[in-house]
């Protein structure tokens, strides 16, 4: 179910925590490359990629059920 | 004033996108799903509203509640599937939101076939 303090408000923190895991993660895959450590990045890439994907399946997850609850499917 | 909130919101993760666009497309077209999302959210208490009116007028009205779920599902999945055929478009893969579009049609078109059939039962009563 969802939670009332959800709907009340436009929740821009999240899209700054994903923003935030973006840019670090830029960061560190530059960093990694310049070094000369191809490999690392590529791993670190995978798991930032990972952390996003986690938020954003979680909102995914709310709009199905909060549709399913507003057209009562 | 919940549009002034919305536009400031879609303004900034605006800005967001496109800091990633280029970098990272990839990242940009998940905080582009994650706001669009997050919007939907918010208004989903004004859409309620204006369902529950709706179900109101039907019980009023004396219409079979048949009906008016078949209608809410139509809208559900006219919704979900545009949005989502919306966010392959930003992708990149237009291809993938055409088909998903096509399915959309396609379950529309079934769910509607029970609603097609009453109006064509009544019409021949009328004769």
């Amino acid at each position: 179910m969802l939670k009332k303090g959800v709907l009340k408000m436009l929740d821009i923190s999240l899209i700054f925590k994903i923003a935030g895991v973006g840019i670090i993660v830029i960061i560190i895959n530059k960093v990694l490359e310049a070094s000369g450590k191809a490999d690392y990045a590529v791993v670190t890439n995978l798991a930032g990629i990972l952390i996003v994907l986690m938020m954003v399946i979680n909102l995914v997850n709310k709009l199905f059920t909060s549709v399913r609850t507003m057209f009562q499917l | 004033m919940e549009i002034i909130k919305i536009v400031a919101f879609a303004f900034m993760a605006l800005f967001i996108v496109l800091v990633f666009k280029g970098r990272r497309d990839d990242l940009a077209v998940y905080i582009s799903i994650a706001v669009g999302i997050v919007i939907f959210l918010f208004m989903i208490t004004k859409i309620t509203v204006v369902l529950q009116f709706i179900q109101q007028l039907a019980t009023k009205a004396n219409i079979d509640f048949i009906y008016l779920t078949t209608v809410f599902k139509i809208l559900a999945i006219a919704y979900l599937a545009s949005f989502c055929s919306e966010i392959c478009k930003d992708a990149g893969q237009g291809g993938l939101g055409a088909k998903v579009e096509f399915a959309g049609k396609i379950l529309i078109l079934g769910l509607a076939i029970p609603i097609l059939m009453a109006v064509l039962q009544s019409i021949l009563k009328i004769m």
